[in-house]
């Protein structure tokens, strides 16, 4: 399919466009920028599939586009309402559907993505992405065998991903890994338990040593120990019998003594003590509380006084909260002051606390000054309002007056009224005008009419050859016929003769006839015609002059252009002319009318100034009259009149602080006053009488302690009264012991106690030394047989030293102890050695971290064996990939690296996609393989040209075969790559390819040109303006 | 010469982990975690009960990455438990017990004696007073006997062994030499000796297995020198844990029962030994049939544990199965019908890589772009320990399901 011609009726620049494309398969449109290449290029898209995009956009277009086809010539025709109209070889409608069966299914985006491009589409690889092409690019339609290698490869890649991935932070050999170090690491810690091990056997073995040495010393101190016990247990009952002997030997022998008469006498004694004593002390404890008692006397001057002063201290907690609330009062007074100050600080310097008193702030004068400010303020606002509305209106006045002018002068008219009528007589004149030129028109054809018939008339007054020739035959068939009947008439029948006879003179008749009508109707005719003719030359005449009068009156009527085309158009023209002005009387109308509303309102905003006026000065009396500063702004007023009434309010708050004050502190310079008083009469003169309260707690203590004192001294009395008592008692308990004392003296046969002590001191240790001297030959004895071992003499124990062998006792004893002491110690340290031995023996954790690293391990092993069968797998796989991408690439990529070979000089010499992807590699003279991103923008550009080339090439192989247009795509190529692009081009061209190509660019012209290839100059839009 | 004994005994890798063990819930539990112990005591009590002059610990006594106390307590009493029959101990540092880690053991008793260093003077044995061995403990790859020349001692170099499948880490050079008469290797799992010319290398393998792949009895050498000087060696089986891999062969009529029976027997068929305390079964099914796929499941294999214990109910022996795989027919890289298409494509990608590509593990983490980073040395690691061969098995199974023409659609994860 080919374009053969472009019309457009309108579309962007272009207007009246006709284009007859060359027969050749590439042309190239050179025009410089905004000649509307790129609008041609898009009116060519929408021409094939509508203006839908437009719409939107409010850009109108119309045109038809010339296809040729196999079939023959089609026409697709499009209104500015999208609105087609397909037109046949045959010049007969055919339906939309043989557009799309002309475009061959291929849809808009495709168009526009391959098919006409811009610089746009080409630099964009997303315009490659669309589902059609993307699929002939990238052969994502896999074949079973390319769909089993990337499952395969993909399998792979995700098992190797759970296994571990790329960056070695996830998956289940990582965790491993991690586990294992992990674990690794704690069984390093371990380490130090075997160091502990040591250390522990090498104190064990230590302890154990020293509880050796400890046990071979306690034996031998032992041994000592038995020695010294044996002689102190032997030498003592020895000593005990030598004593008992000697002592025996020197007591006096008494034959009879009261019994227990010295424990008696010792009881009485002791009695007859403990009785005098207790007297004795009873009386002086009596003495002593009695001078206790007269000692508690306190001050005589607070007895005195306790009535008075325990008033004062009964009132002492109320003189304290007195003082809080003379505190309190004074600072809320201070408070008040200072609020007050700031507040008159606010309201102006020249405001005191006397203007505040004389001021009037009752509710009356608020609702005064309020009812005179929102009067005041009213008025304002109505005046405000009516100054707004009289300015509007002002303003719209004057901006229709200068419009009304500025139309008026635009119009060429004095006013509007006179303009009106002139238009409108111009108008009339014009139609008359027309009218009569259609007049004069239709006269002339008339007349030209009445000369053709004229003409047709007169050459008909001849008649024909052939109506002589009838004529005569007529005749020559009459005579005939006479003759014939005269014959028969006389020779054969007369019937016969009166028929030719008949004949004759019908036919001689008929001539006859015929010869009249030719020769007198036709001139009756000419005669009719002329004066017709005539009449109508005379109007005709009349109306030129009419004319030619008319045309004199108006100058804007050529008189060279005497078509109707000018007529009408002047005709439109003063008919707009009236138009405006009937509008422009509309507005004037109009204009009156705002200026009667103007009037109004300007006499409503006197009114209202004088009621502002009126307003203000009630306003201002009323501030006056109450005392305020004079103001136009009445919420200033308002507020400052707040300020007064709250600064006001601080004042009497002020005020009545300062009273209760004042009451506060008469009262508490009264109590103070009383307390000097008291204290004066006490002759107490060291008190600081500025603190009442700390003499009233000095005196409360006082009170306190004479209660005190009192009370004691009662309880005093009482208990030495009762001493007294006691001692009485005791003094008859004694005369009685006395009594006991001297008879027990006399049944003991002695004359006092210490004869009485020692007679019976002397019967009681004769019987205890019999007994000890019976008791230490038994433990004699008895030692001697304990230690078999030893044996002692009599030399020995005279020898012996009982304190040296003591020491020496108690020394091996307290080595013994300390030895005991070691030992358990060192026992003990030896258990707890053995207990941390055995702890560590027992401990399994060892075992146990090795157990579960053994475990990863061989998890590890297996995790890494499928690892690396997996990495070996997908060593082939990828191979087998490599080898499907080298075997098996789209042939679209097959030609579009054939054709980016051709457009970049061989620079680059491949292109592919890798399997399975949706993007391109491309490699170049070394065989390096680039991504599209790593290219240079012309080199991309490139690439997609050639890839659009492919594309478009393929498409042609499946029976599409659309035009292709280019919009100033080879901008960004050298001069280079622009030729060699160009030759690419031209050879695309000349496989069948429809290549059109725009360029404002004249080195590209001139590069086609040298190609044999002559561009097309756009025409202007004047000229075809002009033309149209 | 005067005749004498000797344990040699290596890799104890004493309180070891236990690679393949049974579920949480297992009463052998307690067995396994102690079962490397257990066998170190076992070889006490052989050399007490043997009455040997002396032990010979050739190497990995323990791993000092393990961090285990227990280790070197169940050493240390091991050794003060021979010290008390006056056995001395020669200990040669191995690969996961290198000197340093000796340096910061627990102190050994006297009767324990370390060859920290290569310049450490050879020990000589007295047997009853009479020198009877020269023991050198050999740290470095090259040994050198000692130039005094032959002093009619039997000689004994303790070295460190290659792990298997590598031969015994002595040349035939060294061995033809005759200067030395028993060379003890420490290092590997497997039990080996080579005779050359009367000299004698050995490795006794170690006193327990530590995973499923190392199966069957487990144990030390009582080396008996007569007094020719000729070194007879006996295997002393010291491990109370076996692992051991049981086949049995199903087809279609196979029944239930029938299979309990056969595995029965299989297990019967093991040749035990008195320190045998458990056994840990792996089963392995071969030929066709439901019971094959049926002996996967975990059910099922319990089922077979509870049979077995019925069956061992009086024994002291206690069975557990580990696992149970079945026997592929057509294992992979050997399909029994030639690959076509896209999937022999691939295992033509696969066996005949370009030329920069990596087949094997560490080749092909350093490709990938996890290289680099933070986790090199564990990959590093699993790359040397994951066989290169199952790498490719597996990725050859993976191209089988992907793109055998037969395969369903491939599932994304």
């Amino acid at each position: 399919m080919k374009i053969t011609e472009i019309v457009i009726n309108e579309r962007g620049v272009w207007r009246n466009l006709h284009l007859r494309l060359p027969s050749s398969e590439m042309s190239v449109f050179y025009g410089p920028n905004e000649a509307g290449k790129t609008t041609l290029m898009k009116f060519v898209r929408e021409m094939l599939f509508g203006f839908d995009a437009h719409k939107t956009t409010g850009e109108v277009a119309a045109g038809s586009i010339t296809l040729s086809t196999e079939d023959g010539d089609y026409v697709i025709r499009r209104t500015r309402d999208n609105e087609t109209y397909l037109t046949g070889p045959d010049g007969a409608p055919a339906g939309p559907d043989k557009i799309d069966e002309l475009l061959s299914g291929v849809d808009e985006n495709v168009f526009q993505n391959i098919f006409a491009i811009g610089i746009g589409e080409l630099q964009e690889l997303s315009t490659l992405h669309e589902r059609e092409v993307a699929d002939r690019i990238y052969g994502l339609t896999l074949g079973p065998r390319s769909k089993r290698i990337l499952e395969a490869l993909e399998f792979c890649e995700l098992e190797l991903q759970e296994l571990a991935d790329d960056d070695g932070k996830r998956g289940k050999l990582i965790e491993l890994f991690e586990r294992h170090d992990r674990l690794q690491s704690q069984l390093k810690q371990l380490d130090g338990v075997k160091q502990e091990y040591i250390r522990l056997a090498n104190q064990r073995k230590i302890s154990q040593e020293e509880i050796s040495e400890i046990q071979s010393r306690q034996s031998g101190i032992d041994s000592q120990l038995r020695g010294h016990l044996y002689m102190q247990r032997a030498w003592k009952p020895w000593r005990a019998v030598e004593e008992c002997r000697e002592e025996l030997a020197s007591l006096p022998i008494i034959e009879s003594f009261p019994e227990n008469g010295l424990e008696r006498l010792q009881e009485i004694e002791l009695e007859l003590a403990e009785a005098a004593e207790q007297r004795d002390r009873l009386k002086t404890e009596a003495k002593a509380l009695i001078e206790d008692s007269n000692r508690s006397d306190s001050d005589r001057a607070v007895a005195k006084y306790e009535s008075i002063l325990q008033g004062l201290v009964d009132h002492r907690d109320w003189i304290a909260d007195l003082t809080v609330q003379i505190q309190g009062a004074e600072s809320h007074r201070n408070t008040l002051s200072e609020d007050l100050a700031q507040s008159l600080r606010k309201l102006g310097g020249d405001w005191s606390t006397d203007q505040l008193e004389q001021l009037d702030t009752s509710p009356a004068a608020y609702r005064r000054l309020i009812g005179k400010g929102r009067a005041y303020q009213a008025a304002v606002a109505r005046r405000e309002k009516l100054k707004q509305s009289c300015k509007r209106l002002s303003n719209s006045q004057e901006r229709r007056q200068v419009q009304l002018a500025e139309r008026t002068r635009h119009l060429g008219v004095e006013s509007i009224s006179s303009g009106l009528e002139v238009a409108q007589s111009r108008l009339s004149d014009l139609e008359t005008l027309s009218e009569l030129k259609l007049k004069k028109r239709e006269l002339h054809r008339r007349q030209l009419g009445i000369d053709e018939l004229r003409e047709h008339t007169e050459v008909r007054m001849s008649p024909p050859p052939r109506f002589y020739l009838i004529f005569w035959f007529l005749v020559g068939c009459g005579l005939i016929s006479l003759i014939a009947g005269v014959y028969n008439g006389i020779y054969q029948q007369w019937l016969t003769g009166g028929i030719f006879a008949a004949f004759c003179l019908m036919s001689l008749a008929l001539g006859q006839l015929a010869k009249h009508h030719f020769e007198h109707g036709v001139e009756r005719r000419i005669s009719q015609l002329n004066d017709v003719a005539d009449r109508n030359r005379e109007e005709l005449r009349a109306t030129r002059e009419e004319l030619l009068r008319l045309m004199d009156d108006d100058t804007s009527v050529d008189h060279e252009s005497d078509t109707v085309v000018l007529e009408l158009a002047a005709i439109r023209e003063c008919s707009r002319e009236i138009a405006e002005l009937e509008s422009l009387a509309i507005a004037e109308q109009k204009m009156e009318r705002n200026r009667a509303r103007l009037k109004r309102a300007n006499d409503k905003l006197y009114q209202s100034q004088r009621d502002v006026a009126g307003a203000r000065q009630v306003w201002q009396q009323t501030l006056t009259h109450l005392g305020l500063p004079e103001t136009f702004d009445v919420n200033e007023a308002f507020e400052f009149w707040q300020s007064l009434v709250e600064t006001d309010d601080l004042r009497r708050q002020g005020a009545f602080a300062e009273l209760a004050l004042k009451g506060h502190r008469e009262v508490y310079d009264s109590f103070c006053r009383r307390i000097a008083e008291v204290a004066r009469r006490m002759h107490q003169w060291d008190f600081d009488f500025e603190q009442p309260l700390t003499i009233v707690d000095h005196w409360e203590q006082q009170l306190k302690q004479l209660h005190s004192n009192r009370k004691e001294r009662q309880r005093l009395r009482r208990e030495a009264k009762a001493r007294f008592r006691d001692a009485a008692e005791y003094r008859g308990f004694v005369d009685e012991c006395k009594s006991k004392r001297a008879a027990l003296l006399v049944q003991g046969g002695a004359a006092n106690s210490e004869e009485f002590e020692y007679r019976a001191n002397a019967a009681t240790r004769r019987v205890l030394l019999e007994h000890q001297l019976e008791q230490a030959r038994q433990d004699l004895e008895a030692a001697g047989q304990t230690e078999t071992e030893l044996a002692v003499t009599e030399e020995d124990l005279q020898l012996f030293d009982q304190e040296h062998n003591q020491e020496c006792i108690e020394l091996l004893k307290l080595e013994q102890e300390d030895l005991q002491k070691d030992l358990q110690a060192a026992y003990e340290k030896l258990g707890g050695v053995k207990r941390e031995i055995e702890v560590l023996e027992a401990d399994r954790q060892s075992r146990m971290l090795r157990r579960e690293l053994e475990q990863i391990r061989r998890e590890m092993r297996a995790a890494a064996g499928e690892w690396f069968s997996l990495q070996r797998a997908k060593q082939a796989v990828v191979q087998l990939c490599h080898e499907a991408e080298r075997t098996h690439q789209p042939v679209v990529i097959a030609d579009a690296s054939r054709y980016l070979v051709q457009i970049t000089c061989g620079k680059y010499r491949n292109i592919w996609t890798p399997l399975g992807k949706r993007h391109l590699r491309i490699e170049d003279e070394q065989g390096q393989s680039l991504a599209v991103e790593k290219l240079s923008r012309g080199t991309r550009e490139q690439l997609f040209l050639a890839i659009r080339l492919a594309l478009i090439h393929d498409f042609a192989r499946n029976g599409v075969a659309l035009p292709v247009v280019l919009d100033d795509v080879l901008v960004n190529y050298d001069e280079q790559r622009t030729t060699a692009t160009v030759q690419a081009l031209i050879e695309f061209a000349s496989s069948g390819h429809q290549l059109l190509m725009f360029t404002c660019h004249r080195h590209l012209a001139e590069i086609v040109q040298s190609q044999g290839q002559e561009p097309l100059h756009l025409p202007g839009h004047d000229a075809i303006a002009e033309a149209a | 010469m005067q005749p004498f004994r000797f344990i040699h005994a290596s890799n104890l890798l004493l309180d070891h982990q236990i690679g393949d063990r049974p579920a949480d819930d297992s009463p052998l539990q307690s067995l396994i975690d102690d079962c490397t112990m257990v066998a170190w005591k076992q070889v006490v009590a052989t050399a007490i009960a043997e009455e040997v002059d002396f032990l010979l610990l050739a190497g990995n006594t323990f791993d000092e990455r393990d961090h285990s106390l227990h280790a070197q307590l169940s050493l240390v009493r091991g050794l003060e438990q021979l010290a008390e029959h006056g056995i001395d101990v020669y200990i040669l540092p191995g690969t996961t017990d290198p000197p340093s880690a000796w340096r910061d053991a627990i102190p050994l008793p006297d009767n324990a004696f370390l060859f920290l260093s290569p310049d450490d003077s050879p020990r000589t044995v007295a047997c009853d007073g009479t020198p009877v061995a020269l023991i050198y403990g050999c740290l470095s790859d090259e040994f050198q006997p000692d130039s005094s020349g032959p002093n009619g001692l039997f000689s004994i170099v303790m070295r460190l062994g290659g792990a298997p499948p590598q031969p015994l880490d002595v040349s035939q050079e060294e061995m033809a030499g005759g200067e030395i008469d028993y060379w003890a290797q420490g290092t590997g799992d497997t039990r080996r000796t080579a005779y050359v010319h009367g000299t004698v290398a050995h490795h006794p393998g170690s006193p327990q297995g530590l995973c499923s792949k190392q199966t069957g009895p487990h144990g030390c050498t009582l080396v008996e020198v007569d007094a020719s000087g000729e070194p007879t060696l006996t295997f002393v089986p010291t491990s109370p844990l076996r692992w051991e891999s049981v086949e049995v062969a199903v087809n279609h009529e196979t029944s239930r029962e029938e299979l309990f029976h056969r595995m029965k027997s299989a297990v019967g068929e093991i040749h035990g030994h008195p320190t045998d305390e458990a056994y840990l079964l792996s089963w392995r099914i071969t030929g066709e049939g439901p019971l094959k796929d049926l002996i996967v499941d975990t059910s099922f294999r319990e089922e077979i544990d509870d049979h077995l214990h019925e069956t061992y109910a009086d024994s002291e022996i206690r069975v557990c199965s580990l696992s149970a795989i079945r026997a592929v027919n057509r294992p992979y890289g050997h399909p029994t019908a030639a690959p076509s298409g896209l999937e022999a494509e691939y295992i033509e990608q696969l066996t005949n890589p370009w030329q920069e590509t990596p087949v094997h593990a560490g080749g092909l983490f350093a490709r990938s772009s996890l290289a680099g980073g933070k986790w090199d040395k564990h990959f590093e690691v699993l790359a040397e320990e994951i066989d290169d061969s199952a790498i490719f098995a597996k990725a050859l199974s993976l191209g089988h399901d992907w793109f055998a023409e037969e395969s369903p659609p491939i599932v994304s994860p």
